[in-house]
């Protein structure tokens, strides 16, 4: 790439001239040929009525519909901050952000619409910032437009041609740091007759995320440019955290309401294979364009691109939101809940109805539930102590799976409360935990196959107090372990350390 | 290098300055004060002690005050975008009626401190019939030139074959200094700027 | 060289700068300049500069330094400035005019200053703002080499201070080790105004790099930066074709350079 710096703006005549230009192309890309004129006819004259100031919301909410049947003049003011938040339990990171959230404030308008945007650069930021909407037809999508200075404001106005969902991002200089940082966020351009009314919409975009330490490294982490450059994430998260989307945070819907979901990819780099577990999307409107496709599994998401997706929660439970590319779900933290409360549906869903042995022609060797005695030489913290620090870390690390009940999730994480698996041979336990656990497993005669990470970033003394908090909560009940039975453990085990990264 | 032909620059003359900076000051500018009296708005460009150097011979930018003044920056040696820039100014010149053109000043300032000496420029005003008192093309010091462009937010930069790489922009002044309007529509005629330049008079 | 000595009206006023130059810590230093090559080239056939010989403050003006200044020249207080020359920020964390207070401490370096005041207060120590490729030259060092710029781990810890988020009391100058020269805090600190920031003609679109339609410029040659890996001067380019020559930030301070102009 010749990197070329130029001086640019955006030019009236060459906005006046686009729609015309673009009219072809549109034509070929939507083949109805009797419409080729779309983004012409999303003009629907000069703006009426009062200005009116339009609603930002932050993630996962999304402002009400428009409600409106006449083309508006819509005034937007959005703030850039750069601002140090949680990426994970207990890691810092530097966000930048359009509105202090990652993903930055869903901006909503109609077709047709005037918008009036105000991109204010919060005075304490340490970089120029600018704006780029997918949804506006121009040069730079705004991009020259609204280059700002910190502590200053730009203005400009474009009039939303084509109804869809648009990605928005910064397009400063390194454009893929501001990206890597935080800086995207969706806009919704209604079409003019709005969209069908569903009881719940939410807003969720994934991206992915660059730091100079490993996944879950404590403390505050830098971002790492070449990890960036070489597209190695260290994190792939959906709303800019690792449980973001998890415990009291979780998207809500009730049995028999219909669900609509704005899902966009701010990348920078990686592409989503959007996947609700145990939900099938009634309709996707793939690529936030007009067309939908029906009975879908997973999307597929690029980069700088939205879909929005309807569904009807049927089934009372927990959903899993995933990035079905399974290791940036299960290791790098793309993972989500959507919680359906409601009476049960046998008819649609039984739940476990037979689980008996099999034993073809072989002979299962009885599961050793010989318990390891940890008579071992005792640690220098008391059961007491290990409980306690073993139950913040649990909540750090573990819970977003196994939850903070130890209940797990059932049919997709094992429950750990009363588990034969975890209260049975110590060692096979300490070596789970060391080395991950992949593919089909047991648990109190339910079948699970999923992934856990090897978790071998955890030194043995904070391995030893996880298990003496989970071995002695929930109705478990046991000794304490010793760091001194990690170590044994770690020392045959093949897997390197750091494995989890 | 390749130089584009003079028509297609057209386009390019458009595209040249960052909007950053806001079109139309507050309102309050508008309305022009009585000529060249009370104190100086903060935001006036005749804050900088410049001196221009044009037909006349050594003029300060503030004896400027008291008209409105449609000013940009180019040199003489252009060939590319500033006979645009300089059609520009005749035209919004041009649009104007006798009367209100002769309340009007038009200042043209060279980037080129070093090559466009007054005579030279007087050379250039002469033979693309921008005459005084309505168009001003001036010489100033490097110095000037520098925090002229700074204070009208024009940027540029030399090359090592001597030419300019600049932004093209006309600024419009109000009676006091203070800017009120920009364009970068070199190519075609702007209505509005003219009209914004007609309020002044008003 | 030692920092210019000024004509001062009074001993009061003496004893002020030379406060003034004891705060900012040593003389300024020496650079011996030569050719360098820029990170962009200065122009379409045309890959380094030629820089003279020129010294360069060691560390940036701080609050107390300006203070001074701003004591011996009314016309810079806060207050007295027209809007054309500073924004309404301008030193607007200090507490008074001519008092900086608990939020901006003397060893400080001093932002919320805008291009002209910056060039106001070198013009008043006998010096002047660097130029952009004087700057880029002097930062292009570490503790050791006159040039570190090919080296990851440089432009890595260049990059860290990003990651730093603003909002937090600056530390004081001086702390950042010295460079070849013996400059610090050229990185790590504050963004520094340029005497030529008005030439860096970045885009405000900065994907337009390598934009075939040379129409766009067609004042002559856009810019073509010679390291697309050198983000930390990248950046810094942007944050300057960013600004104004009013504007002024929380993160904007300068230092002044001495010796002839380029």
């Amino acid at each position: 790439m010749t990197t070329l710096l130029r001086l640019v703006a955006a030019t009236f005549l060459a906005t006046l001239t686009l729609p015309a230009l673009a009219a072809p192309a549109a034509a070929a890309a939507v083949a109805t040929p009797a419409d080729p004129d779309r983004s012409l006819k999303g003009d629907f004259g000069p703006p009426m009525g009062e200005p009116i100031h339009a609603t930002l919301t932050s993630p996962p909410e999304v402002p009400p519909p428009t409600r409106r049947f006449y083309p508006a003049k819509v005034i937007v003011e959005l703030e850039v901050r750069e601002v140090e938040k949680e990426i994970s339990e207990g890691v810092r990171y530097t966000f930048w952000t359009f509105g202090g959230t990652v993903p930055g404030s869903f901006i909503r308008v109609r077709q047709g619409d005037t918008v009036e945007f105000h991109l204010k650069n919060h005075p304490d930021s340490k970089m120029p910032h600018n704006i780029d909407l997918h949804g506006v037809t121009g040069p730079g999508g705004g991009a020259a437009s609204s280059f700002t200075a910190p502590g200053h404001e730009s203005q400009f106005t474009f009039k939303a041609l084509n109804a869809g969902i648009y990605v928005y991002h910064c397009a400063t200089a390194p454009v893929g740091m501001h990206v890597a940082n935080g800086m995207y966020g969706l806009i919704l351009v209604e079409p003019p007759e709005g969209l069908p009314p569903v009881d719940h919409e939410y807003y969720v975009m994934q991206g992915d995320f660059y730091t100079v330490g490993k996944y879950r490294e404590k403390g505050t982490q830098p971002f790492d440019m070449q990890r960036a450059i070489d597209e190695r994430p260290t994190y792939v998260l959906f709303n800019g955290s690792e449980g973001s989307l998890i415990g009291d945070k979780a998207l809500k819907a009730k049995v028999g309401e219909s669900v609509r979901l704005y899902v966009g990819n701010g990348g920078p780099n990686l592409v989503s294979s959007f996947h609700v577990i145990g939900a099938i999307f009634d309709r996707v409107f793939f690529e936030g364009g007009t067309h939908f496709q029906e009975n879908v599994q997973t999307t597929l998401i690029p980069a700088g691109g939205a879909a929005m997706m309807e569904f009807h929660a049927r089934v009372p439970g927990s959903y899993v939101l995933v990035d079905h590319s399974l290791f940036r779900a299960f290791n790098k933290g793309a993972l989500g809940i959507l919680k359906i409360d409601g009476p049960e549906n046998k008819a649609i869903y039984s739940g476990k109805e037979v689980d008996s042995v099999y034993l073809a022609d072989k002979a299962i060797a009885a599961p050793a539930v010989e318990r390891a005695t940890t008579a071992a030489a005792k640690g220098k913290l008391t059961k007491d102590e290990q409980i306690k620090a073993g139950e913040k870390l649990f909540t750090g690390t573990c819970s977003v799976c196994h939850q903070l009940n130890g209940q797990g999730l059932e049919g997709v994480f094992p429950p750990l409360a009363k588990s034969d698996v975890l209260m049975g041979d110590l060692k096979r336990v300490i070596g789970i935990v060391l080395n991950g656990l992949t593919g089909p497993v047991t648990v109190n005669g339910k079948n699970f196959n999923s992934v856990m990470p090897p978790m071998s970033q955890l030194n043995d003394d904070e391995v030893a107090n996880i298990l003496t908090y989970v071995r002695n909560s929930w109705g478990n009940e046991d000794a304490q372990v010793s760091s001194a039975d990690v170590a044994e453990i770690r020392k045959t085990t093949k897997r390197p350390a750091g494995a989890a990264h | 290098m390749n130089r584009p032909l003079v028509a297609l620059c057209a386009l390019a003359a458009l595209a040249a300055l960052p909007l950053a900076a806001p079109a139309v000051e507050p309102a309050h500018h508008h309305e022009h004060a009585a000529p060249a009296a009370g104190p100086l708005p903060g935001g006036s460009l005749y804050q900088l002690g410049a001196t221009l150097d044009g037909s006349g011979g050594p003029l300060p930018l503030a004896s400027l005050r008291g008209a409105p003044v449609v000013v940009t920056m180019f040199y003489s040696s252009c060939t590319t975008v500033c006979p645009m820039l300089t059609l520009a100014m005749q035209r919004t010149a041009l649009a104007l009626s006798e009367p209100e053109r002769a309340q009007v000043r038009f200042l043209m300032v060279s980037l080129d401190a070093a090559r466009d000496t007054p005579a030279r420029l007087v050379e250039f005003a002469q033979s693309h019939h921008l005459a005084a008192p309505a168009f001003v093309v001036a010489h100033a010091s490097a110095e000037d030139v520098r925090t002229i462009a700074a204070a009208l937010g024009i940027r540029y930069r030399q090359l090592p074959d001597g030419s300019f790489s600049h932004s093209s922009v006309i600024t419009l002044l109000d009676r006091d200094g203070v800017a009120v309007a920009r364009t970068q529509a070199l190519s075609a005629e702007d209505p509005a700027f003219v009209e914004r330049v007609r309020a002044q008079l008003k | 060289m030692q920092r210019p000595a000024h004509v001062l009206p009074g001993l009061a006023a003496a004893a002020l700068l030379a406060a003034a130059a004891a705060a900012a810590g040593a003389a300024p230093a020496s650079l011996p300049g030569g050719e360098f090559t820029p990170v962009v080239a200065p122009g379409p056939d045309q890959k380094t500069v030629r820089l003279a010989p020129f010294a360069l403050d060691v560390t940036p003006v701080t609050n107390g330094d300006y203070l001074a200044f701003v004591t011996l020249h009314p016309e810079w207080r806060r207050g007295s400035v027209p809007s054309l020359k500073a924004d309404s920020q301008y030193l607007a964390h200090w507490q008074g005019p001519l008092t900086p207070g608990e939020g901006a401490r003397a060893e400080q370096p001093v932002t919320h200053v805008s291009w002209f005041a910056a060039r106001a207060y070198c013009a008043a120590h006998a010096g002047r703002l660097p130029t952009w490729y004087e700057w880029e030259y002097a930062a292009a060092a570490d503790e050791t080499r006159g040039d570190a710029r090919a080296d990851p781990a440089f432009r890595e810890r260049i990059l860290a201070w990003y990651a730093v988020p603003s909002g937090r009391p600056l530390p004081a100058v001086g702390q950042g080790p010295a460079n070849v020269y013996g400059l610090r805090d050229l990185h790590g600190l504050v963004w520094e105004w340029v005497e030529d920031f008005g030439g860096l003609m970045v885009s405000g679109d900065s994907r337009n790099q390598g934009d075939p339609d040379k129409l766009q410029f067609c004042g002559a040659g856009a810019l073509a930066a010679e390291s697309r890996e050198d983000y930390p001067v990248l950046m810094r380019m942007a944050l300057l074709s960013s600004l104004e020559a009013s504007y002024t930030t929380a993160n904007l301070g300068f230092r002044c350079a001495y010796g002839d102009p380029p």
